[in-house]
């Protein structure tokens, strides 16, 4: 159900709330929403739904819902569950009928159930009389007016609170608005956000938080700002000049309680780069990327050094993924200058051997 | 509040009559639950159906099981067309007739249904006798009842009313009244609520009395949460007592019923499950008496607060408001839900003072007596 946390920023009211359904919810503004509850679905787990008897839909409708239900999968950016109308379910979604939300909700929910089904969500019938006018579904009217519900969007916000998000924290001035879906309340056309139909990146961040990444390649909600490890490892310490050495590096989500789902989840597909100073110096240089290896977060440089260096990765934070930079620690590689051609009878040591 | 005047007691003018006949020839005989097959004739009731004792003082505990039922009528393109009211007691219905779409119903109490229509210029309020199968105009109104409930001290009916050209909150009136308690024009009991209070537009009132009649909660909501007032109806200059969440995680849901100087609510929640608040009156501060349920009901004696867990197993809580001890409860089905009364409220039995009402989809309401359920040890 959906709307306005600072309404009730005055009030006499000092509830000693920390519990329940909102468990872990030190939540500051424009952070990731809230938790809904305690109990996640399983990884990517699909979860069927069906039209309650008696409380189907009309057509219109019923394409919003499931609108609604393919927006999840397809800005959910993790491996929370998915949402597919099925014929048989124990999860129903009904319209209209004994509708169970409090009396100033246009749609609820009831995530009761989880991780086997849902209980239940239902929304208000075109036409239903609230204090200020009569409810009107967009998807309802041939042509939407001002004034109207986007059905498509509040079934995305349902859907999300089943995932387990509660709603988000907006700033003072609600200018993140757009950061989530799922908020107190759904803004009626045209307010921003009114028809948004894919999870906002709080809301991302959110179930990221819970239901990790769908691939150690894909980005990190910029709703969170995560730490990152960033460790490195040479194929050899010393070398002979002229040999090979091979730089390998493996970068994850830095190992916290914050990270939750994400904490030491590796990361690919990231921009790591190779920095080298001789011995003594202060500052680095850059050498150059490294590739993406095999393995989930593993990266690697292979490169033929002249000289002795001390090395290490960098990954600087881009916009566009929630992570912070990282450094590595720095190994140094010394190079062996031996006689290209030695010397009849003199000893040869390793590693000029 | 504009244009309400008591005419209709006796069914005097003859326009009244015209306005009666015009509802009640929208009566006919409800589908048959059991029991009754043949409903009584409907109509205009020849007097006020609230029963009453010999010093005329209403009789709350006549007509025991009972009911309503309000669905929608959709039309063809899925939109609200009107509502359905069907009344009956225990498994019989009595009538069912149809109604305009801004309806709401309330009670039963003493076996009459308060019932609030809205037509595009007047609104009605009714008293609708369940095994009379007829019902009692109380008044109408220029403006629109939004919620009307019963007084059972005196049998007047306390209705808010927003403005028809503008649904700006017009405050809570009291219509009607029995006997020496009748009044001749509606009265003011709750003003409007002062602009600012809310931040955004109200999106529901709701009414609801403690179990003396005295106290009166008047919670208005917006689409994110809620404010109550409580005035106490006998020290009307007394100001009202405000109890409002401080932000957003301890935000007020809608309303359950008061409970030993405490008034019950949902928290603001997004749906289910949800926690259970408890304000106090005296102070204003609340605190969270229950941190997850799906269905709640408290009593109107204030004893107990029964709740679900999980209604689709039928796990049921009955937390002793006195002595504080919740225990789990048998006499719930599964599938089967504590019903919500106020204005969205879908169907209503005529409850004893230490019953709440459960009911399952496409079923009749029944009571639920929470003092004489088996305990699961």
């Amino acid at each position: 159900m959906i709307a306005l946390p600072r309404r009730f920023v005055v009030g006499c009211s000092a509830m000693a709330l920390a519990a329940a359904l909102i468990a872990n919810a030190a939540t500051v503004a424009h952070g990731p929403d809230p938790l809904l509850g305690t109990t996640p679905w399983g990884l990517d787990q699909v979860v069927g739904y069906q039209w309650k008897s008696g409380a189907t839909p009309p057509s219109w409708m019923a394409a919003a819902i499931d609108a609604g239900a393919a927006d999840v999968r397809s800005s959910k950016g993790s491996r929370a569950a998915t949402f597919i109308r099925v014929s048989s379910s124990s999860s129903e979604i009904a319209y209209g009928g004994a509708v169970p939300c409090s009396s100033y909700g246009i749609a609820c929910m009831n995530r009761t159930g989880v991780p086997s089904s849902f209980d239940g969500m239902w929304f208000r019938p075109y036409g239903w009389a609230f204090d200020w006018g009569t409810l009107r579904w967009c998807q309802g009217q041939s042509t939407p007016t001002t004034g109207c519900y986007d059905a498509e969007n509040v079934a995305l916000d349902e859907f999300g609170h089943i995932e387990l998000l509660g709603h988000h924290q907006n700033l003072e001035d609600e200018s993140d608005f757009q950061d989530a879906v799922v908020q107190y309340a759904a803004r009626s056309k045209p307010r921003a956000g009114w028809d948004q139909h894919a999870f906002g990146r709080c809301d991302v961040a959110r179930l990221q938080l819970e239901y990790a990444l769908e691939s150690s390649a894909d980005r990190v909600s910029t709703c969170l700002s995560l730490a990152t490890s960033l460790s490195v490892v040479a194929s050899a310490t010393t070398i002979d000049a002229g040999s090979s050495v091979r730089i390998t590096g493996t970068f994850k989500v830095a190992v916290t309680s914050a990270a939750k789902a994400l904490s030491g989840d590796p990361l690919s597909g990231r921009t790591i780069t190779l920095q080298r100073r001789l011995p003594g110096a202060t500052s680095w240089s850059t050498f150059g990327p490294l590739g993406g290896n095999s393995t989930a977060g593993s990266y690697g440089l292979t490169l033929t050094p002249s000289t002795t260096y001390d090395y290490r990765l960098l990954f600087t934070a881009p916009g566009g993924d929630g992570l912070l930079g990282a450094t590595s620690a720095t190994v140094r590689i010394a190079v062996i200058a031996c006689p290209t051609t030695p010397a009849r009878g003199a000893i040869r040591l390793s590693p000029c051997l | 509040m504009s244009g309400g005047h008591r005419w209709a007691r006796w069914l005097g003018p003859p326009i009244v009559i015209g306005a009666v006949a015009l509802v009640l020839s929208q009566l006919h005989a409800g589908a048959d639950a059991g029991g009754r097959t043949t409903p009584p004739p409907v109509g205009a009731c020849a007097a006020s159906p609230l029963p009453t004792d010999a010093a005329g003082r209403p009789r709350p505990d006549v007509g025991p099981g009972s009911w309503w039922t309000l669905g929608e009528r959709l039309d063809a393109h899925g939109a609200m067309a009107g509502r359905h009211l069907a009344v009956g007691r225990g498994g019989a219905t009595t009538f069912a007739m149809d109604l305009p779409i801004e309806s709401i119903a309330s009670g039963p109490v003493g076996g009459v249904v308060i019932l609030a229509t809205d037509g595009e210029q007047r609104s009605e309020i009714r008293l609708v006798s369940v095994a009379g199968a007829c019902s009692w105009l109380v008044d109408t109104t220029g403006d629109v009842v939004r919620g009307a409930i019963l007084d059972p001290l005196d049998g007047s009916v306390l209705a808010h009313l927003v403005s028809r050209a503008t649904r700006a909150d017009l405050g809570t009136w009291r219509f009607g009244g029995q006997g020496a308690a009748a009044i001749d024009a509606p009265q003011l009991v709750a003003p409007a609520l002062d602009a600012g209070l809310l931040e955004g537009p109200a999106w529901v009132t709701d009414l609801r009395l403690d179990s003396t009649s005295r106290l009166l909660a008047v919670q208005s909501c917006t689409d994110s949460g809620c404010l109550t007032r409580i005035f106490d109806l006998q020290a009307r200059a007394t100001t009202p007592a405000i109890l409002r969440g401080a932000a957003a995680d301890v935000a007020q849901g809608a309303m359950l019923g008061f409970a030993n100087g405490k008034l019950l609510t949902w928290a603001a929640c997004p749906g289910y499950p949800c926690a259970i608040q408890a304000w106090d009156l005296a102070t204003g501060t609340s605190s969270i008496i229950l941190d997850r349920a799906d269905g709640a009901a408290v009593t109107r004696d204030g004893r107990f607060l029964v709740a679900s867990s999980d209604s689709r197993a039928g796990r049921t809580l009955r937390l002793d408001l006195i002595s504080g001890k919740t225990v789990l409860a048998k006499g719930v089905r599964a599938g089967e839900r504590l019903l919500a009364s106020g204005v969205a409220a879908t169907s209503g039995v005529q409850l004893g003072v230490d019953e709440v009402a459960i009911g399952a989809p496409g079923a009749t309401p029944h009571s639920f007596r929470p003092v004489a359920a088996e305990v699961i040890p």
